[in-house]
């Protein structure tokens, strides 16, 4: 080795021509924050007026997603990819309407009735709606579908809830398309069950009629489990059965898609069915264009990136928002794709634990001062200007500013540092000992000002936004330990109010708003959604008037006066809106973003006509 | 080959200085006449303005974010602030400082690196020093201690781990636990009758299982499993990395024993103590100088790889990994994945010529 | 003979840290019912320990035996307090025990509890669902005083044929004499514990708690497979071109060392060889891959025709050699100049031998007697690091397939750390360990035979 003396002059040399070969390659980048105000619920983009000669004539769409979905069982599951899968594989009896956020009829005739007492519906289904095997749908089907989901055997986690409710069926004698699904009580939650919910074909999934041998009422006996046959309890086993969720020949129902191929980590693909039910209907509501739909799941970043520069994505409801916002800089990403930031329902938060134990946690959020100090040293427009690109919208309070009900007296609440220091003073919290970070004593032993914050480690985001948050509260002399969580650690601790900080986000619909699931003491109790124990007598009494009040105007104002409690008594620091980031290409015509979940729909998506017209030029 | 000590003097004094070097608050500040250094403490200040101050070279502290200078500004980008305040070597996404994470980061690269190196060498040193004296016959156990030896294994794990004391209680326990152990084989010392311990079997069982786990594998199941920290991982780092050092020693010991001025010594008459001490050690130092030098690169470069895959030390600790991993999400951010790599890379060159130094037969490299 | 030991040594060795991992990731891990319940998406909420049927899947799923075949403990804590569930009841135990003040106090409650250990229920559900809200409700209207107000309560309307009310009552029978107990030490001996259950699981392709993902919920074999043949591929294909490219340019600086660029290549290498493999992948990455400027190579390997379909054909892989080239280049940097650098040296000592002096005389090619005769022995030499590279970029491995978002096992091992998908952790880990062992084994039997027999047979012939 002696033969090569190596000094160190020779080696910054080499250094230098990295340097510069690095350098060479640096791209110069400039852009500009186009912001709106406006909210809005839909957006039909133009169909595009020129070819490109480097779009793909395949009638098929290629769609971007973040992860697989838990499984495509038609009831037992509960990811929301899940549910827009779904969606093109199954037909509901009342569709969830995207343009104008209510409900719309899909397999019955029409929107169904409810008695007067509010306790039965009675649905009509349309005639000529048949199965794979050219079989009718009827009545049966439905009780079939009822039962499926109710009975305790299957593992229908995320919607038996809504089951319970379901007391009989009563199939009517002269038709058998009409029947009428009675209720236990009358629920605000009877109609939009139905929404977008899969049913099931009898004949496929239970051939030998062994869920006939039991009624419905007999489902609602609390020794249901014990007293079942084993026929019955077999039937289950083979449901609940995760071949059930993922063989394409058992994953099928009366949706114009059939499933292709599941490829666990990589795609998902979706063909069209040749002779659907549809195509003889000259349905326009349900019409299908493309062949294929593939969902291709891409999480990093950088992939996600180059991907939609070579085009080989045509969707995505799911990008980050600060690639989308560098994309849309892109004159050739401009040319290829309609893209927009869509704004949502839903928002992000930090909760904070009102009723500390003083064990565990000390006894410091129990305070509105420190709770207010927190929320006027979070440097809320900073965290969206650094880690969104000033894209998200702030939100006051819980309800998203696209409602009717949304209270416009709330204000935003400011990154103010003095106001901060005096709430926190007039509380007692002083910096004793000279640390930076404020303490008191609280039963004669010091506490510091300490607090955790915990975040979900899945976006990579959120620890930005948590340290940004951190570093305006430290301002203020709090200090703030952001913790990264798992899905399931936050969620333990958050349900069992071990925690002090947590950062969330919440997602609704166009659906009227529940203030019990976040709001009422009850749900605190039953360690429900209540993660922060906000609520007293008053509250609990206003959220059972707005549940009851049928008078819009009036229910308007009830909710408003809600939002303002919310507000006063600060158990979140709410920071921003939720937005999608929805991506189409320009090949396809009739691109529309909504706000309403899932945000766009694949299947109306026709292949421009000027792709033939491209092909005779050429 | 002197130049890649003064690269580690260089770095050692960066980290050391690091408080000095890049700090959000001033070095020097008086305040209505009163001297004060608010740079040695984290009480909030306020600065007046008719207070003098003087700031550090590098007015901004690692990991701090600059709201002005946000969104990735290149070293040659028009930034927001004076000529004197300029992010020289370019900001993350946070408008953080990247040559302030730089410092911050050779720091912990040291600080972790030579932690467990010498952790490494500790343990190698002792496995392989033991199995190389085990051969000669100088530890063996006696039947009492056999007999004991069980007993006093329970005795202990249930002390260490089960009974409710105080942990210097137990940790004292412990340790005159071990000492009567000893003290009992000393008892019967003259006595024939005992088990030869071959040590040296044990040592190379242990070599071969330690060397079969892959240390990085090892490192990230760890870390995603136990709570993230600097102390975690410079241990685990320090137990994964001891195999070569011991492989080394046993290997130059062994050859230092067969030697004539060894022997000498031996039949001298000359203690224990004075055998290690004037003749063991120094032949040993060049090789394990070289050994150190290695393990101290290996660990760099692991704690780098750590970061870099984002299982290294917590979140707001800057390190030279965590800034490329940031550099990789973002194509054009190119100084983030440059300066520090470049950094890295010299300081791994300067252990490398070190090592090299030390020792020109057992490493080319 | 010396093999079969070394063999057994390997499988010991291999079932040690298998086991060793296991409890470790077991004694930390608290809440694998959470996990399993749980899902990778947003919506569905893991299983709380709140919920009446936390205990019941608990018990089923044998999370309540002990972790593996033996254990250490004293006559005052028996082994199997640790393995009873985060339930409330257990913090209640505690926080009596606590109240109460001495260790023995701890000692003979979870005495008590064992002696009724078999019984199916403590408390009814609905009664323990009940005292949460009582719980809950007195944790709402804050204080200490309710807290111990609740406990009281809640040790008053205990049920007389419950356990715990048998364990308070049975503790204040036992007079306080047994404060020694605790520096008995005892040693227990399982025949079921976790550990044995998971490995049969895992032997068996069962369904147990282990034995699935806890994320995909699929059985560890089939998550492991792909990734597997991915890795071993990329790795497979990197050490013919390490080893390639190292020989060649060994050999040619070798038989052109009087020329100048010599002396600045072999710099050049040992620059190279401080640089590490993430440095060099991100630089290839931005030079390389990057969707401003040159896109020569595609750096996102999920699209690549290979990891399109489940099954991998050759012909997939011929189609997708554009994806291979910056990953391979990444992987294979250090190690080609390292090889190179060590081959180099080789040749320099081979070379000054008398074979190559005789070689010499007789009128061979200079290039010949290099690639003929001295590579031969040098690789010989040599040896020890082709069987060490394998495990080697198995674990260099981790970063590129990072880098280059490929789904081998590397990035299993991330996503599976980042989720905590224990199974498949340890999984990966034993089988990387095995491979490892494996390496050194053939490596020592190599060097005892092979190398051994021919150096015998030179000797004999010279």
């Amino acid at each position: 080795m002696s033969k090569s003396q190596r000094t160190p002059r020779q080696f910054l040399f080499n250094y230098f021509i990295l340097i510069l070969f690095v350098v060479a390659c640096n791209a110069d980048k400039s852009k500009e924050i186009l912001t709106s105000n406006t909210y809005e619920l839909v957006y039909s983009l133009p169909n595009s007026k020129v070819w490109d000669p480097s779009w793909s004539k395949i009638n098929e769409v290629n769609v971007h997603i973040l992860a697989d979905p838990d499984n495509l069982h038609p009831t037992n599951g509960s990811s929301q990819i899940r549910d827009e899968i779904l969606q093109y594989l199954h037909c509901a009896l009342i569709n969830t309407d995207l343009q104008h956020g209510n409900m719309r009829p899909s397999i019955c005739e029409s929107m169904p009735k409810f008695s007067d007492d509010n306790k039965s519906l009675t649905f009509k289904l349309r005639k000529g709606i048949t199965w794979d095997d050219g079989t009718q749908i009827t009545a049966s089907d439905i009780v079939f579908t009822i039962k499926a989901s109710k009975c305790a055997l299957t593992n229908n986690v995320s919607n038996k809830f809504f089951f319970e409710n379901v007391k009989d069926v009563l199939i009517d004698s002269s038709d058998s398309l009409k029947f009428t699904i009675v209720f236990k009580s009358a629920s605000e939650y009877n109609l939009p069950m139905w929404c977008d919910y899969p049913i099931l074909q009898e004949n496929k999934f239970d051939f030998d009629n062994r869920l006939r041998t039991v009624s419905i009422n007999q489902m609602n006996d609390t020794n249901f489990i014990q007293s079942a046959n084993p026929k019955l309890v077999a039937w289950a086993t083979l449901f609940n059965q995760e071949e059930m969720g993922k063989n394409p020949k058992l994953v099928s129902g009366l949706g114009p898609y059939q499933l292709e191929k599941w490829e666990q980590g990589q795609y998902i693909s979706i063909v069209k069915k040749k002779n659907h039910w549809t195509s003889q209907l000259n349905d326009s509501l349900n019409k299908a264009y493309p062949e294929k739909i593939a969902f291709r799941i891409a999480q990093d970043p950088a992939v996600q990136k180059s991907s939609f520069i070579s085009q080989l994505f045509d969707a995505s409801g799911a990008f980050p928002t600060r690639l989308l916002f560098e994309l849309q800089q892109d004159k050739i990403f401009n040319k290829n794709y309609h893209s927009k930031f869509v704004d949502t329902y839903g928002y992000t938060y930090i909760a904070m634990n009102m009723h500390p134990d003083g064990i565990k946690q000390q006894l410091i959020l129990n305070d509105i001062n420190v709770r207010k100090a927190l929320a006027y040293s979070s440097q809320i427009d900073n965290m969206i200007k650094v880690v969104n690109k000033g894209i998200n919208k702030r939100v006051a309070g819980p309800v998203a500013p696209l409602k009717k009900e949304y209270n416009q007296d709330l204000k935003l609440i400011p990154f103010d540092l003095k106001k901060a220091n005096e709430l926190l003073d007039a509380s007692g919290w002083i910096d004793s000992d000279k640390d930076g970070i404020r303490d008191k004593k609280i039963n004669n032993k010091k506490v510091s000002l300490t607090l955790e914050l915990i975040y979900f480690n899945t976006i990579p985001d959120w620890k930005e936004m948590a340290v940004i948050i951190a570093e305006g509260m430290k301002q203020a002399g709090v200090l703030i330990k952001p913790v990264a969580c798992d899905y399931p650690t936050w969620m333990e601790k958050v349900s069992t109010h071990n925690y002090d900080l947590a950062m969330g986000s919440w997602n609704t619909s166009s659906f009227p708003e529940d203030y019990s699931q976040l709001w009422s003491t009850a749900s605190y109790i039953g360690n429900g959604s209540n993660y922060t124990g906000f609520g007293n007598a008053t509250s609990d009494s206003l959220i059972n008037a707005i549940a009851k009040e049928t008078d819009a105007a009036k229910k308007i104002i009830l909710e408003k006066k809600m939002q303002q409690l919310i507000y006063d008594e600060q158990p979140y620091i709410f920071l921003y809106g939720l937005v999608r980031r929805c991506v189409v290409h320009k090949r396809f015509d009739h691109a529309t973003f909504y706000a309403e979940r899932p945000g766009i729909l694949y299947s109306p998506l026709e292949l421009s006509p000027l792709c033939n017209k491209s092909s005779v030029n050429n | 080959m002197k130049w890649g000590y003064k690269i580690i003097l260089f770095f050692t004094l960066i980290a050391v200085m690091a408080p000095l070097l890049s700090n959000d608050k001033p070095i020097l500040l008086i305040s209505n006449g009163n001297l004060s250094f608010p740079f040695l403490n984290e009480e909030r200040i306020q600065i007046g303005e008719n207070d003098f101050y003087i700031m550090p070279l590098i007015p901004y502290r690692a990991g701090a974010s600059d709201f002005n200078n946000a969104d990735f500004k290149s070293p040659f980008d028009s930034q927001d602030n004076s000529m004197f305040n300029r992010h020289w070597l370019g900001t993350t996404l946070r408008g953080c400082d990247v040559l302030a994470g730089i410092i911050s980061g050779a720091r912990y690269a040291l600080i972790v690196g030579f932690c467990s190196a010498l952790i490494s060498l500790i343990i190698g040193l002792l496995l392989g020093a033991g199995s190389a004296f085990s051969n000669t016959g100088l530890m063996r156990l006696s039947w009492l201690q056999l007999l004991l030896l069980f007993p006093l294994l329970l005795f202990d794990f249930n002390v260490l781990f089960n009974v409710q004391a105080s942990l210097i209680f137990k940790v004292l326990l412990f340790l005159v636990s071990i000492f009567l152990f000893f003290y009992i084989g000393r008892l019967n010392h003259k006595s024939t009758v005992g088990v030869k311990l071959n040590f040296e079997n044990f040592e190379s069982q242990l070599t071969i299982l330690f060397s079969s786990v892959p240390r990085l594998f090892f490192i990230v199941a760890v870390m995603g499993i136990f709570h993230q920290g600097i102390l975690t991982l410079i241990l685990l780092l320090g137990i994964t990395g001891w195999m070569e050092i011991a492989r080394v020693a046993r290997a130059e010991i062994y050859k230092i024993q067969s030697m004539d001025f060894y022997a000498a010594a031996k039949l001298s008459g000359a203690s224990w103590m004075r055998i290690t001490l004037k003749q063991l050690l120094p032949n040993l130092k060049p090789l394990l100088m070289a050994v150190f030098a290695f393990s101290f690169a290996g660990a760099i470069m692991s704690e780098a790889s750590l970061s870099f895959l984002g299982f290294g030390l917590a979140t707001d600790q800057v390190t030279w990994g965590s800034l490329i991993l940031e550099g990789k999400e973002s194509f054009h951010a190119w100084w983030l994945i440059l300066f520090p790599g470049i950094c890295l890379s010299f300081c791994l060159h300067a252990l490398f010529s070190i090592a090299r130094s030390w020792n020109n037969d057992k490493y080319s490299l | 003979m010396r093999i079969i030991s070394k063999i057994v040594l390997v499988i010991t060795s291999f079932i040690v840290v298998i086991a060793f991992s296991f409890s470790l990731i077991r004694y930390q891990s608290n809440r694998p019912l959470q996990a399993v319940t749980a899902n990778n998406n947003f919506s569905q909420h893991a299983i709380s320990v709140y919920d009446p049927s936390y205990l019941k899947l608990y018990h089923l799923y044998g999370l309540d035996l002990p972790s593996f075949y033996f254990s250490i403990s004293n006559l005052a804590l028996p082994y199997s307090y640790k393995y009873l569930p985060a339930c409330d009841e257990k913090d209640f135990l505690i926080y009596w025990s606590c109240k109460t003040g001495s260790p023995e106090t701890i000692y003979k409650v979870y005495q008590s509890l064992i002696q009724f250990h078999n019984e199916e229920w403590r408390i009814p559900p609905s009664q323990v669902l009940q005292l949460q809200r009582l719980s809950r409700e007195l944790i709402y209207a804050r204080n200490i005083d309710s807290l111990n107000n609740y406990y009281r309560q809640y040790a008053e309307n205990l049920p007389r044929e419950s356990l715990t009310f048998k364990a308070i009552a049975s503790v204040n029978t036992i007079n306080a004499s047994g404060a020694w107990k605790q520096w008995v030490p005892t040693f227990h001996l399982h025949a079921t514990n976790q550990f044995g259950l998971w490995f049969s699981d895992w032997w068996n392709n069962g369904n147990g708690i282990y034995a699935r993902s806890w994320m995909s919920k699929n059985t560890v074999d089939s998550v492991i497979k792909k990734p597997l043949i991915i890795t071993l591929i990329i790795t497979i294909i990197t050490i013919i071109v390490i080893v390639f490219y190292s020989i060649v340019i060994a050999a040619e600086l070798f038989l052109n060392k009087e020329k100048r660029i010599v002396d600045y290549t072999l710099n050049v290498l040992q620059f190279l060889y401080s640089i590490p493999a993430f440095f060099i992948g991100a630089i290839l990455v931005f030079i390389f891959a990057n969707p401003y400027q040159l896109q020569l190579f595609p750096a996102n390997f999920s699209f690549a025709p290979i990891s399109e379909n489940d099954s991998i054909t050759i012909l997939a892989l011929l189609k997708s050699w554009k994806y291979f080239i910056l990953p391979v280049v990444t992987l294979s940097f250090g190690a080609v100049v390292f090889f190179t650098l060590m081959l180099h040296r080789s040749f320099e000592e081979e070379y000054a031998k008398n074979y190559v002096l005789s070689a010499k005389m007789m009128g061979v090619n200079n290039r010949t007697i290099v690639y003929k005769y001295v590579l031969k022995n040098a690789l010989y030499s040599s040896s020890t690091f082709l069987f060490l590279l394998f495990p080697a970029l198995l674990s260099g491995a981790v970063i590129v397939e990072q880098l280059f978002s490929i789904a081998g096992i590397g990035n299993l091992l991330i996503t599976a750390a980042r989720s905590q998908d224990v199974p498949i952790l340890i999984y990966l880990f034993g089988l990387i360990g095995l491979v490892t062992a494996l390496c050194f084994v053939a490596l020592d039997y190599f060097q005892q035979k092979i190398v051994g027999r021919l150096l015998s047979k030179k000797e004999e012939k010279e």
